[in-house]
């Protein structure tokens, strides 16, 4: 893998597109097939590294044109993990550029967001996030830390793990308990509804 | 549907709970390959879990815009009025720590990110602002959607809009800006700059602008220019040629340099290019694909079919030289490629044949005589 991930480098920044051939018929349809059948997964996996669900849909779209432009045969299988680690590694250049150029250090703050939404998204949006607050409240504090840990200091379980006195295998299940708590009372079921679901 | 499927039931819960599993351990560049194929078995065994994992992503999402909450790592609602001292005297983390309320200060990159990120996501829920527009950075790559005219704007201000497939790869330095179009077609309106040229690479064919619009297609081994607004240069560099130190390659490196004025159009075949091709066009048609148009004066048929598969799922392939070199004049609707090929053989000796979901364009059989 490594060896091709690196051909994938070279490709991109030595450029020379006049050396890309057409791929062959056959694996233009094979591709496509690829592209389609795994489209929503590739960009629900990019969303979640990226963050952002456009970027993410044309980072995928890149990753098909990159390897339309490759004319490498390969077995189905093959390029399925290979469709995911292009995309992947694209994803993870434009992340370290995005961190470079401070593109998003951009101060913003709550009014802005009101008139960009308009006012019926606004109040969704903000009636998520009351509910989100509440949802973590309504947790057990060692869950809630758990989470917050995870999210906004980007600590791994094991890092969690220590700083709450745990071991490893209880922050997942406090992670994994505190995400699926917040999500059914997003989802509109009760304090009680959700608490029965996730804490039995 | 069984009840236990049901959204909010138990088994839903577990499914989120597996589903948050996931997203914890992708989110981390380490994942092996093999978990990431897992995962996409896992997701596309059943929907309830790819819906699953999009439900936990949308709620992590939501949950970012609480970043200014947080402290200690606890959010301010939750210790609010309990241990005021103790917050307010914690050792602050370095560059970690979140303000305690909207505010104009510079936060920390991670977590504006994060913020940015959530912003960005909801405006482009509430419209299309964002999926059409994109702001390139200096060394970026920029790939266009499969159907929609893509718009990026430049750091200097030159904004460039991407046909279908398209791929075009940003090297801005202070002393040139650098452009260089990988696959199909852009139009470029250049902000001025003498001291800084813009140079925009097409296989071996570079066109050099200061300040001006101008589109360059290539497809199917040919680079064709047109002119909008302005004046162009455009030259060839001999193939293996790094011209990325200088503004567009040393005057040596340079062969066949013509200067192109608005409304003319240059066209370069790429293989053994002599002379460059120059017609006078209206700019107009020669950008129709902004609006779904490709129109064509006595062009290739393999480079129209170049770009034919840019804009259709199911791809066309030629195997003969004769029918690659055959000469089209006309439009092709990129909203109706099917109907094009079908009338393909009206209008050139040719046949269209599937072969294993690829249509292949082949000369006619040649008649008994």
């Amino acid at each position: 893998m490594g060896e091709r991930l690196q051909d994938d480098r070279k490709q991109r920044y030595q450029g020379g597109s006049s050396q890309h051939g057409r791929p062959g018929a056959a694996r233009a349809t094979e591709l496509s097939q690829l592209f389609e059948q795994h489209n929503r997964t590739l960009v629900a996996f990019l969303a979640n590294r990226m963050g952002n669900e456009a970027e993410a849909k044309e980072v995928a779209q890149e990753a098909y044109v990159r390897m339309l432009q490759l004319n490498e045969p390969g077995a189905v299988s093959f390029l399925r993990a290979y469709l995911f680690r292009t995309a992947a590694n694209i994803a993870l250049d434009r992340i370290r550029h995005r961190a470079c150029s401070e593109r998003f250090d951009v101060v913003y703050d709550s009014d802005d967001l009101t008139n960009q939404l308009g006012p019926d998204r606004e109040v969704l949006a903000r009636d998520e996030l009351k509910m989100v607050r509440l949802a973590l409240l309504e947790l057990p504090a060692s869950y809630r830390r758990a989470f917050l840990l995870s999210r906004f200091e980007e600590k791994s379980t094991e890092e969690i793990g220590r700083e709450l006195g745990i071991k490893d295998t209880q922050t997942r299940l406090y992670l994994r308990r505190a995400v699926a708590y917040c999500r059914l009372r997003m989802d509109g079921l009760s304090e009680a509804e959700a608490k029965e679901r996730v804490f039995p | 549907m069984n009840p236990n499927d049901m959204p909010g039931s138990a088994g839903d819960a577990q499914r989120l709970e597996a589903a948050t599993e996931w997203m914890l351990r992708l989110r981390d560049d380490t994942a092996s390959e093999q978990e990431i194929v897992r995962w996409v078995q896992w997701c596309e065994a059943d929907p309830r879990n790819q819906q699953a994992f999009d439900r936990v992503r949308g709620f992590w999402q939501v949950s970012g815009a609480l970043a200014q909450e947080v402290v200690n790592g606890d959010l301010v609602a939750a210790t609010a009025g309990t241990r005021p001292a103790e917050r307010s005297s914690a050792p602050q983390e370095a560059g970690r720590r979140p303000r305690a309320r909207w505010s104009g200060y510079r936060r920390p990159l991670a977590l504006a990110a994060a913020n940015a990120l959530v912003i960005f996501t909801l405006v482009a829920a509430a419209s299309f602002l964002y999926v059409r527009r994109h702001s390139a950075g200096d060394d970026d790559l920029v790939a266009a959607a499969s159907e929609a005219v893509h718009e990026a704007e430049l750091s200097d201000g030159s904004k460039m809009e991407l046909a279908a497939k398209s791929v075009v790869a940003v090297h801005y330095s202070e002393a040139r800006r650098a452009i260089e179009l990988r696959e199909g077609e852009a139009y470029f309106t250049v902000a001025p700059n003498k001291e800084r040229p813009f140079v925009v690479a097409a296989g071996n064919v570079r066109v050099r602008a200061v300040g001006t619009a101008f589109n360059v297609r290539q497809s199917g081994g040919r680079a064709v220019i047109t002119v909008t607004k302005g004046k162009v240069d455009v030259y060839r560099i001999d193939p293996g040629v790094d011209d990325s130190a200088t503004a567009g390659g040393s005057t040596r490196q340079q062969s066949h340099l013509i200067r192109v004025a608005a409304g003319e159009q240059v066209s370069w075949d790429e293989p053994g290019a002599q002379d460059p091709v120059v017609a006078a066009v209206d700019p107009a048609v020669a950008l129709g694909w902004r609006e779904g148009r490709l129109a064509y004066d006595n062009e290739p048929l393999g480079s129209v079919i170049a770009d034919y598969n840019r804009y259709s799922r199911r791809q066309v392939v030629i195997d003969s030289d004769t029918v690659r070199n055959l000469r089209f004049s006309g439009t092709l609707l990129t909203g109706s490629t099917r109907e094009w090929l079908r009338a393909l053989p009206g209008e050139f000796p040719v046949q269209v044949r599937d072969h294993d979901g690829v249509d292949v364009i082949e000369p006619l059989p040649r008649q008994p005589s």
